[in-house]
Parts: structure tokens; C-alpha cells; sequence
């Protein structure tokens, strides 16, 4: 708890840091995929976006005040560290995504495939992944400006979070169906 | 894959609720822009998943040569569907992939994809095969389905004909230690269209030789009459061959059985050729009703119907075939006296009943050359290499000496040790004692 008596936004920063270091080594592994099947799960790759909450869970909110109450803490500016968390998400995406190449590979590797065609089988697999996180990482950001700048959306928290889980019921509705349909 | 991209998809899932209570919890607006992401990125896979549809186009050959080597091309082509298909081609058993694969992977993204996919495969045994069925696995993108296991039938059959040495005259050594008549040794060849004389239908006479009108006047009998029709003069050639499990020794393709065929039909091709009259038997099981065989002719057309029973014969397993002339074989070899030549393999099991066999053929009229087909070298082939030489055709007699005793002193027996004697070799050996 000491850390937060003395952070400012220094503390954020340096969470920010590593958040965008897991993003960068995600997007990495993910280009530069080989699936020989001997590369270790990396099960960390949540750490991305657990970082990003620990500041400001200590620092913003029901937790927060109640720490700045009692043991009249700092409460450091931490909210930007929010902006990452779209960047935290991509990195888990394209992981798992390198994961399941690799897993694929492995499996495929001893069955008398064409290693060369496999692997640009898996590639496509992975970049179509990639475009299509792209495009939801940008559409994120996307919404998000449009939550704060026009003003039909720009709504207070808790309508928001009862909108998203209307979203959210509906989407998994639709998922189950799906699955019931195949 | 399945379960990784489930718990993938469900974790992302999951994440945009645990961002939402973080949200509650912190009372910050900006958090929610951590909900936007993975709601979207699950959101454009679960809508832009359509029913998989996947199609698959063949260029097979219908017709090969053992040891021949064809192309298999295959388009697959997908219009729905949105993951990994994991394709297994089609091939038939009896054959090794010499070039390329016939499995593979196939993304199929949003849009339509095809890939065309070329192996190329070499037959090992003849026989007529069907082609296996294409195993696809469907593993959506979405991965919280099931995979799903599609097959698409091929429906088609591929016919691998035995390849054959064309023999020629001028590589048969023609000096023979046997004496031989200045003229032929058969008397008779295949009939021809000048009426002889009517009498009794034997098994084995032609039906189209029944003469339908002299059995009806005689219709005190039940015997069918037929038609005796005067015979060219040409040779007669009878190959009669051991269905026995002593022709199985060795592997599927390399087996006393697989090495007859094609000394059969080169010699049959050789001998229809010069005009001769080719017939052709097989032994039975006790079990089988009748025995494919062909009456003794020449011409193409005879050629034609030995490949075609040779392309499926099989040996029978077990100690259960019968070594006796059929009447049909014992009628035509009384009537033409032929040359019979028995393909064979001898051994401690099956020679008393392989002589027995041989001395009814030779009472009936045969002059009968036994191939004795040698599994030794075959067997020594498959273990070391340097071993085939111990098994040469001297050690062997020897140690055969003694099953050969029992035979008929009218029956020429001679021995083919196919793993390390050509077809060809063979072939003069018969040759030269059947007089080609």
C-alpha cells in the first residue's frame, strides 16, 4: 500500500509501460509466428490488462475514497491509464491467436502436411484474425470518441454500464443460438 | 484449436463483463472504452460466420499400370464458412504417395476461397480399388461450435492393371535340353466354322454350340446335344494358376501371386501374338461354387479377358483348395491335349497335394511345365539384403529335392526365384520347355 502513498501519475506510467511492452512482445510473436509447437503458452498475457486496473482501483472509486478516507492516501490522476486498455485486449487477442497457430502446427507438424503450404495456411488464419482485431480496436476507440463528443451518447456511468449489459445479453443470446444451430 | 479458440472467444467474452464491474467499482466512464473492444471483435466474428460449404472437384486417372505413377489433382473450393478445414484427399489402398500430399489445411476467411491441391501416386499392386472418401474437419474461427466432421463421397473406382514385359522371340534361349516333336505337340486349335459331328454337352463346351433343335428331337434323354466343329491347327496353351495361401508369402504387392500375373500375361500376350490358342484356369477353394477360367483362343479379345480376370484374382487363406481338374479342364485337355503350365509355389505343406494335382492333369492329356515360384529371396528381402544370395535357385533345389521325388517323371518342373530373376528369365524357362 505504500506505493500509493507515494504515487502520482509516475506509478501509472510505469504500469502503462509494461502493459504496452506485453502488447508489443503479442503483436510480435503473433507476425513473426512459427508453428513448431514447442513455443510455451504464455499464461501472463492477462497481465496486460490486469495492470492497467490495479492503479485505479486503488486510486478511483468505492475503493479509492474509502482509502483516501481512512488512511488518507494520494489519489493520483490514473484515469488515462483507461485509454491502453483497448491496447491490453489486442495483445491477449493476437496471443492466443500465435497460440492456436502454434497449436495447429504441432498437431498438423507430424501428419504428412506440406509444412511450407501449413504454414501459409496458419498466416492467413492469424492475419485474417489480426484485421479483423484491427478493425474492432479502431472502432473501439471509434465509439469511444462518439460517447464523449456528441451528446445523444454522452451519458453517466451507470445508464452506460445497463446499456452494455443489454448489449451484451443480446450478443450472447445470439452466440448461444448459433452454436445450438451448428 | 476447438478449445483453445472456445476459451479464447469466452475469455474475451468474459473480459468485457470483469471491465464492467472494474467500471462500477472505480466510477470512471473512461473504463468503459475497455468493454468496446472485445464486445466488437465478437461481435464481427459471430455475424460474419456463415454455414460452411465446401466442394471438391476431381481429376483422377481410371486406368494405371503397377509401378506407374499418376497425378491426382483436386480443386477444393469454399463459399461459406469462415475457419480452418482440415482436408484429407482421396487415395486407394495399394498405392504410396511419391510426390506432394494428400492432406492438407485451408483458411477460409469472409470471402469465397479455392486452392487446388496436386499429389502425385504410384500403384503397387493391380486390382481394381475404390477410392477413399474425402474426410474434411471443419474447425470454425468461432470455436465455441464443435468442430464438425464432413465427408464427400468420391464415388469412383481406379483400375491398376499389371505391367507386363512384351517378350520377344529373340530372347528366349531356344536350346533345349528336352526333345521335342517336329510337330506341335497340341493337335488342336480353336474351332473354326465347318461342322464335324453332333454329340453330348460336356461341361465346358460353349453354349452358343448347342444345337437346341437335335436336343429337342431327342427328347426321350435330358442331355443337351452340341455342335463339334473341325479345329484349326494352331497350339494350344493352358495356364492354370495356384490359388493356394502358399501364394501369399511375402508382402501384399511382393508375393509369389503378384509375380505370376504378369509372367501370365506376358506370356499370354506373347503367345497370342503368334496365333497361338491361350487358355486359362485357376484352383478353387472347396468353398467357391466354380472358378473363373477361359476356354483356349487367340486373338486380342482373349488377351483382353485374362487381364481382366487377373486384375481381381486373390489368393484364398487357409489349407482349403481343392487340387483337382474341373470338368470343363479335364474336357478341353482331353480335347486338345494342351500345354499346361501351373503356376505355383511348393512347399512341406502342399506338394503331395500339388503332385496329385499334376498327375491328374498329365492322365487327362496335359504336357505339363510346373513353375515352382521360390519365397525365399522375397522373404530375405524384406529382412537384409545381403541374405537374397544364400537363397539362390542351386541351394534351394537341393533343399526342394525331396518334394519334387513325389511328382510324375512327365512333368517338368522348373524354378523362379522372382526377387532375383527377371520376368523375362522366367519366361524363357517356360518357354523353352512348354515350346513357345
Amino acid at each position: 500500500m505504500l506505493i500509493f502513498l507515494i504515487s502520482t501519475t509516475f506509478i501509472a506510467y510505469i504500469f502503462i509501460i509494461l502493459a504496452l511492452l506485453i502488447f508489443l512482445l503479442g503483436i510480435l510473436m503473433a507476425n513473426n509466428h512459427r508453428s513448431t509447437g514447442e513455443e510455451p503458452k504464455n499464461r501472463f498475457k492477462f497481465i496486460a490488462i490486469l495492470l492497467p486496473f490495479i492503479p485505479i482501483i486503488f486510486s478511483r472509486g468505492y475503493i479509492g475514497s474509502h482509502l483516501t478516507f481512512l488512511y488518507a492516501f494520494n489519489t493520483p490522476d490514473t484515469v488515462f491509464i483507461a485509454l491502453i486498455f483497448p491496447l491490453a485486449e489486442f495483445s491477449v487477442v493476437m496471443l492466443s491467436n500465435y497460440e492456436s497457430a502454434s497449436f495447429i502446427g504441432k498437431r498438423s507438424s507430424t501428419g504428412g502436411y506440406d509444412i511450407q503450404d501449413m504454414e501459409s495456411e496458419l498466416g492467413r488464419f492469424t492475419k485474417t484474425i489480426f484485421l479483423i482485431a484491427l478493425a474492432a480496436f479502431v472502432l473501439g476507440y471509434l465509439s469511444y470518441i462518439a460517447v464523449l463528443t456528441l451528446p445523444t451518447f454522452n451519458i453517466g456511468l451507470i445508464p452506460a454500464i445497463i446499456v452494455f449489459f443489454a448489449v451484451y445479453a443480446i450478443l450472447m443470446r445470439n452466440t448461444i443460438k448459433k452454436t445450438e444451430q451448428e | 484449436m476447438i478449445k483453445e479458440w472456445s476459451k479464447q472467444l469466452i475469455t474475451i467474452v468474459l473480459l468485457a463483463g470483469f471491465v464492467a464491474i472494474f467500471a462500477l467499482l472505480a466510477t470512471e466512464k473512461t473504463i468503459i472504452l475497455g468493454i468496446f473492444f472485445p464486445i466488437i471483435f465478437v461481435f464481427i466474428i459471430i455475424y460474419t460466420v456463415k454455414d460452411e460449404d465446401i466442394s471438391l472437384t476431381f481429376d483422377i486417372p481410371n486406368r494405371m499400370k503397377v509401378g506407374d505413377e499418376a497425378l491426382f489433382h483436386i480443386r477444393i473450393k469454399s463459399s461459406g464458412g469462415f475457419g480452418l478445414f482440415n482436408i484429407s484427399l482421396p487415395t486407394f489402398s495399394e498405392m504410396e504417395i511419391v510426390e506432394g500430399t494428400n492432406v492438407c489445411l485451408m483458411f477460409k476467411s469472409i470471402k469465397e476461397r479455392s486452392k487446388d491441391v496436386t499429389y502425385k501416386i504410384k500403384a503397387t499392386r493391380r486390382g481394381i480399388f475404390e477410392l477413399t472418401d474425402s474426410d474434411i474437419t471443419y474447425i470454425p474461427v468461432i470455436g465455441m461450435v464443435r468442430k464438425k466432421k464432413i465427408t464427400v463421397k468420391t464415388s469412383k473406382t481406379i483400375e491398376v492393371v499389371p505391367a507386363i514385359s512384351m517378350l520377344k522371340k529373340s530372347q528366349f534361349q531356344f536350346r533345349s535340353k528336352v526333345i521335342k516333336p517336329r510337330i506341335a505337340i497340341s493337335r488342336l486349335g480353336p474351332p473354326s466354322t465347318d461342322f464335324e459331328s453332333i454329340r453330348d454337352y460336356i461341361p465346358g463346351d460353349p453354349y452358343k454350340t448347342i444345337n437346341w433343335k437335335a436336343t429337342a428331337r431327342r427328347n426321350s434323354q435330358d442331355k443337351l446335344l452340341v455342335n463339334v466343329y473341325e479345329r484349326e491347327g494352331m497350339k494350344t496353351f493352358i495356364f492354370i494358376l495356384d490359388r493356394g495361401s502358399n501364394m501369399l508369402m511375402g508382402t501384399t504387392s511382393q508375393n509369389p501371386l503378384e509375380y505370376s500375373i504378369p509372367l501370365i500375361l506376358s506370356g499370354a500376350k506373347y503367345l497370342t501374338s503368334k496365333g497361338s490358342n491361350v487358355g486359362f484356369w485357376e484352383t478353387r477353394a472347396y468353398t467357391e461354387p466354380k472358378s473363373s477360367y477361359i476356354q483356349p483362343s487367340s486373338g486380342g479379345d482373349t488377351y483382353n479377358k485374362l487381364q481382366r480376370i487377373l486384375i481381381r484374382v486373390e489368393a484364398v487363406k487357409g489349407r482349403n483348395i481343392k487340387y483337382k481338374p474341373d470338368k470343363a479342364l479335364s474336357h478341353i485337355i482331353s480335347e486338345t491335349l494342351p500345354q499346361v503350365m501351373f503356376i505355383t509355389s511348393i512347399n512341406s505343406l502342399n506338394y503331395a497335394a500339388i503332385a496329385e494335382f499334376s498327375s491328374a492333369l498329365i492322365s487327362a492329356g496335359a504336357r505339363l511345365t510346373l513353375m515352382d515360384i521360390l519365397t525365399q529371396g522375397i522373404s530375405a528381402k524384406f529382412r537384409r539384403e545381403d541374405l537374397i544370395g544364400l537363397f539362390q535357385r542351386k541351394v534351394i533345389k537341393g533343399a526342394k529335392s525331396e518334394f519334387y521325388k513325389v511328382f510324375p517323371t512327365r512333368c517338368s518342373i522348373i524354378q523362379w526365384e522372382p526377387a532375383a530373376e527377371s520376368i523375362g528369365l522366367a519366361a524363357s524357362r517356360l518357354a523353352m520347355l512348354a515350346g513357345w
